[in-house]
């Protein structure tokens, strides 16, 4: 289970982005954070990968306080996270290697051994069959984001935090990662938050969503199951001029 | 680069060399063919030595400097706090030309090797330190924030990105360095020693009055460079295959 209880957060010399939040998401299940750019959705999802810690408050996963990056949560930024220097296979094996170099600490990788699940295998069911010598800049968008996905899914994550996963692809390549990353948290029961500016990709993701208006946030504004249907609703919640 | 282009371009060089010397008509500039008899006959007695020991010279001070420099611009480049504390030293003392200091570093440290092995290595080390530093502070924070949320700290950041990340910089501040780095070898090994291609090619030119031996030295002294700049180039292809990636996919 994911909380936010009771969130301050600010960067140093702006602005309040979130005064005494709450939000709470379930285990398994589907969140799409909407929001236009600057609101601070991005932040949410670096407070809650442990990326950075709130002034007051505490973001929570599963009841334990999170204060650094947790092994089990992964983290999928937008089209920016794979290393120019490593092929496709290293790439996806990068969270392995660091987990390898720290050794079962606790800390930097999960305590005592878990079994490691296989690249190769995941780089031939996200479609990246051979291209595991190719560079990140070979490949195209939606192949890119394929192997910022296996990289996270190899740690065997039961959180994934994805920002704007979608943003920089053609619809065709949209859907199909769309459909993949249903398919992928349908079988391994992941709770998945995702960043959107986008309502329609927000409808699409079939869960539920948190609306963010300008900053700062208190109350969480969520909306349960959203229909084609409610796109309206959804634009007069973000204001009007929201990205569609 | 090309190998037949740069065949081609040896073949030009010789030939307007032996045009030129045709044209002077003067001991002080003979013909290729001359100096390559007296560099045949140089290899045979002392120039190999002397070409050695200018590599020694010159290789000791290029590790030296990467072994202090690229750890420290590492440094400077990841922690904005300890770069705002050294940045100003550095803006004074980078742009001050270090072969004045020359005459200052063999008064301290003598004219021994070590004295020759530090001026090279105060001019790369400057040279890597600064590029290493910008090249670690231009990472774009997505990049770092995405490989610690896969559990790396500040060890394991080190390891897969900052090192990785400036390894071209530390071989483009080589690479940018060598042609200084040989001229002020030639400067050093010029004066206070009996070894080196400095001293053979000083030697030649204004006591021994062998020209044809002053233009072998002169010739070792640029394949010393040009091999150095290819190594480099070397390198980058092995260490760095990325990179020609990205500059062929900038030709098409």
């Amino acid at each position: 289970m994911i909380e936010f209880a009771d969130v301050t957060f600010q960067y140093p010399g702006r602005g309040l982005l979130f005064d005494h939040f709450n939000w709470q998401a379930s285990r398994g299940e589907i969140w799409a954070v909407l929001g236009q750019s600057g609101c601070g959705k991005t932040s949410l999802l670096y407070l809650l990968a442990g990326l950075m810690t709130p002034q007051a408050g505490e973001v929570r996963v599963d009841g334990q306080a999170v204060t650094r990056p947790r092994p089990h949560t992964g983290l999928v930024l937008q089209d920016l996270g794979l290393l120019p220097w490593e092929t496709v296979a290293q790439n996806a094996a990068l969270g392995q290697r660091i987990r390898g170099f720290y050794g079962p600490d606790g800390r930097h990788a999960p305590a005592g051994s878990v079994a490691q699940a296989d690249p190769a295998a995941w780089l031939e069911r996200l479609g990246l069959k051979g291209l595991e010598k190719a560079y990140p800049q070979q490949l195209s968008g939606g192949q890119r984001q394929r192997v910022a996905i296996a990289r996270t899914l190899l740690l065997q994550p039961d959180t994934l935090l994805m920002d704007e996963p979608f943003s920089a692809l053609d619809a065709a390549t949209r859907d199909d990662l769309l459909a993949l990353m249903l398919e992928l948290q349908r079988e391994q029961n992941l709770t998945m938050v995702v960043v959107t500016h986008s309502i329609e990709d927000a409808i699409r993701l079939g869960g539920q969503v948190l609306v963010m208006r300008q900053p700062p946030h208190r109350e969480a504004a969520v909306v349960r199951y959203p229909t084609p249907e409610d796109a309206a609703r959804l634009r007069q919640m973000l204001g009007e001029g929201a990205a569609g | 680069m090309k190998k037949t282009s740069l065949a081609l371009a040896c073949l030009a060089l010789l030939a307007a060399w032996q045009v030129l010397a045709l044209l002077v008509a003067r001991p002080i500039l003979p013909a290729p063919w001359t100096v390559a008899q007296a560099l045949v006959t140089g290899l045979q007695n002392d120039l190999g030595g002397h070409f050695l020991v200018s590599v020694w010279r010159v290789l000791a001070s290029m590790g030296l400097a990467v072994l202090t420099a690229a750890p420290a611009g590492l440094v400077l480049g990841q922690s904005a706090r300890i770069n705002r504390l050294f940045s100003p030293l550095i803006y004074i003392l980078y742009p001050i030309p270090k072969v004045v200091l020359v005459p200052v570093v063999l008064l301290f440290l003598g004219v021994g090797d070590l004295a020759k092995i530090s001026i090279i290595f105060i001019i790369l080390f400057f040279q890597i330190l600064v590029l290493v530093r910008d090249q670690a502070a231009s990472l774009r924070p997505e990049l770092v924030q995405s490989v610690r949320s896969l559990g790396a700290g500040r060890r394991a950041l080190f390891r897969f990105v900052y090192l990785p990340a400036t390894l071209p910089a530390i071989l483009t501040a080589l690479r940018q360095s060598v042609g200084t780095a040989v001229a002020v070898l030639y400067v050093a090994e010029s004066f206070a020693t009996r070894q080196g291609l400095g001293y053979y090619i000083y030697i030649n030119g204004s006591s021994l009055l062998n020209y044809p031996a002053m233009y072998a030295g002169i010739v070792m002294m640029s394949l010393l460079g040009l091999g150095l700049y290819f190594g480099v180039d070397w390198l980058e292809g092995r260490l760095c295959p990325w990179l020609k990636l990205g500059q062929n996919e900038a030709r098409r």
